[in-house]
């Protein structure tokens, strides 16, 4: 691609690298390790404008990252209509079963038709996971209609992907209450800066992993995070389109962490959750 | 024994040119520090193939322009592909000299681009309050003009400025992602208006604009040190234009921009 032309002035134009992850980046091209972005919402912006957006758009993109595999919640489902936004990525776990996993999102200001929505998505249409999101949907996380959530995904062993995660003290609550539960707390490394103690909580708890995407991503504090907390507790999400792909991937991709690590980030941490 | 390690021969992206990044201390940096001399600055940036860089201090920033800019002289010197940027401050309460001055300074000192940040270092960008600054600086040298927020008093600011003095270019810096309903038209109404990418984390980004504006105004940055390069490295360089657009993106426009300085 794009580095294999642009070779002008280029003091050392081969530049063997010894990591084949930030040598991909480097040049532009898909990474050739397995990749699984856990974090991504087809569909348009209310806030703000960016071209694409939808589940093709994503599957487009993710050939140029090399992304494997994207958990896809839809953007309306985690605003203002949760069904509407389930029935889309049900749309595109049927059309892209091969690139697409399903998390079917639960708005608990309805809490009846949330529960049946679990049910119909998970044990009728192969969704893996679950997304919640309290501060769109204005609720927190400890509040009693997230209970048959956390029971639902701790019944079935699956993952709950969380916008917010309150406080260290919760996310070790929960954690411990819902030991089948997979809890995957988003944007949770970037936050890691303002609360060092998330890292030292997570360490210890095996159902728990960080997400990495944010808008202030400061240098170093992916590391920072997988110094303290372990590597087995870091994933890669980029919440698209809300944050580019891209742009998440090469913070990942460049960041001072060995192949092995990265490769965990990438995929070996959550792989088995996702059963792929 | 330990496995061995797999190299993988590439192609580097050559001479990338850094439109925002600094270097001296810092009151807040990330976990992996700032950059505490030039040296540094640049070895750093090398690793991702950036070959120069339009540098301010960060104390003309966190302390002030007139400690900053004069650090940023010393710490540059012997690094030719670091070029200097001074900071620059309203001349109203006699801290900062007077446009006209200012500018004789910027040409001994062959200082070729001038920084604002409005919003950290709260000043207003009104003609009574900056208007001098803005008639000294049109036609001379290029305007980075680094925003807190892209907020509509901000974008109402920069169009009023743009169409005012339209021989001053302004670059935009340290924008978020959620810019594109207001910069599209800016950047159409205002051929003076340019966008630094260090922030641009939209999806799509650089690929929406170069289409929608043209590559011809859009110029790579990585808000160095606060910041990871990897972010806007892989923005630009996964981003879906022509390798003319991104070579014009990651080099050629910030040294016709720099090109037209008085200078």
């Amino acid at each position: 691609m794009f580095g294999h032309v642009w070779r002008h002035n280029a003091p050392h134009p081969h530049h063997h690298h010894p990591d084949p992850v930030a040598a991909d980046a480097l040049a532009g091209e898909p990474l050739s390790d397995f990749v699984i972005d856990v974090h991504s919402h087809p569909g348009p912006g209310t806030n703000f404008f960016y071209q694409g957006g939808g589940a093709g758009d994503l599957l487009r993109v993710m050939d140029k990252t090399g992304v494997d595999y994207s958990c896809f919640s839809a953007y309306t489902a985690i605003g203002p209509d949760f069904v509407r936004g389930n029935e889309l990525v049900a749309r595109a776990v049927r059309d892209h079963p091969d690139r697409v996993i399903g998390f079917a999102v639960p708005n608990p200001n309805y809490p009846e038709l949330a529960k049946e929505e679990l049910i119909r998505r998970v044990d009728e249409q192969g969704f893996r996971g679950i997304k919640i999101h309290s501060t769109c949907h204005e609720y927190p996380i400890h509040g009693p209609n997230y209970v048959p959530v956390y029971e639902f995904a701790d019944d079935h062993g699956l993952p709950i992907l969380s916008h917010t995660y309150d406080t260290p003290a919760r996310i070790r609550q929960l954690a411990t209450t819902y030991p089948n539960a997979r809890f995957i707390w988003a944007h949770a490394i970037w936050q890691h800066i303002r609360t060092p103690d998330l890292a030292l909580t997570v360490r210890d708890l095996p159902n728990v992993f960080c997400e990495m995407s944010g808008s202030g991503n400061r240098r170093g504090q992916i590391e920072a995070f997988v110094k303290v907390a372990g590597v087995e507790s870091a994933v890669f999400g980029s919440d698209y389109p809300v944050l580019g792909q891209t742009w998440q991937m090469g913070n990942v991709a460049h960041a001072d962490l060995t192949h092995d690590e990265k490769r965990k980030i990438f995929s070996g941490n959550i792989r088995g959750v996702l059963g792929l | 024994m330990a496995a061995p390690v797999r190299f993988r021969t590439i192609t580097i992206v050559a001479e990338l040119f850094d439109a925002n990044c600094a270097v001296g201390m810092v009151s807040r940096p990330g976990p992996a520090g700032a950059f505490l001399n030039s040296d540094d600055l640049a070895a750093h940036q090398a690793r991702f193939g950036i070959g120069k860089a339009l540098v301010y201090h960060s104390l003309a920033l966190e302390e002030h322009p007139a400690a900053g800019n004069e650090l940023l002289m010393q710490a540059l010197k012997g690094h030719d592909s670091l070029l200097p940027s001074w900071l620059a401050l309203p001349h109203h309460t006699g801290e900062f000299p007077e446009p006209a001055r200012f500018v004789e300074e910027l040409h001994s000192a062959c200082v070729r681009a001038v920084r604002i940040f409005p919003d950290d270092q709260r000043f207003l960008t009104d003609d009574w309050v900056l208007g001098d600054l803005f008639a000294a600086l049109a036609g001379q040298v290029p305007l980075f003009w680094h925003i807190d927020a892209f907020s509509n008093a901000t974008v109402r600011d920069l169009y009023r400025v743009a169409t005012n003095y339209p021989d001053l270019q302004i670059v935009v810096c340290d924008v978020d992602k959620m810019i594109n309903r207001s910069m599209t038209p800016l950047m159409r109404e205002a051929p003076n208006i340019w966008l630094e990418t260090g922030g641009y984390r939209t999806h799509r980004g650089i690929e929406y604009l170069s289409n929608a504006v043209g590559a011809d105004r859009l110029v790579f940055g990585t808000k160095l040190p606060w910041q990871a390069v990897g972010p806007p490295h892989a923005e630009l360089m996964y981003a879906d234009i022509d390798d003319d657009a991104r070579r014009a993106i990651g080099t050629s426009n910030l040294e016709r921009l720099l090109a037209m300085a008085a200078w």
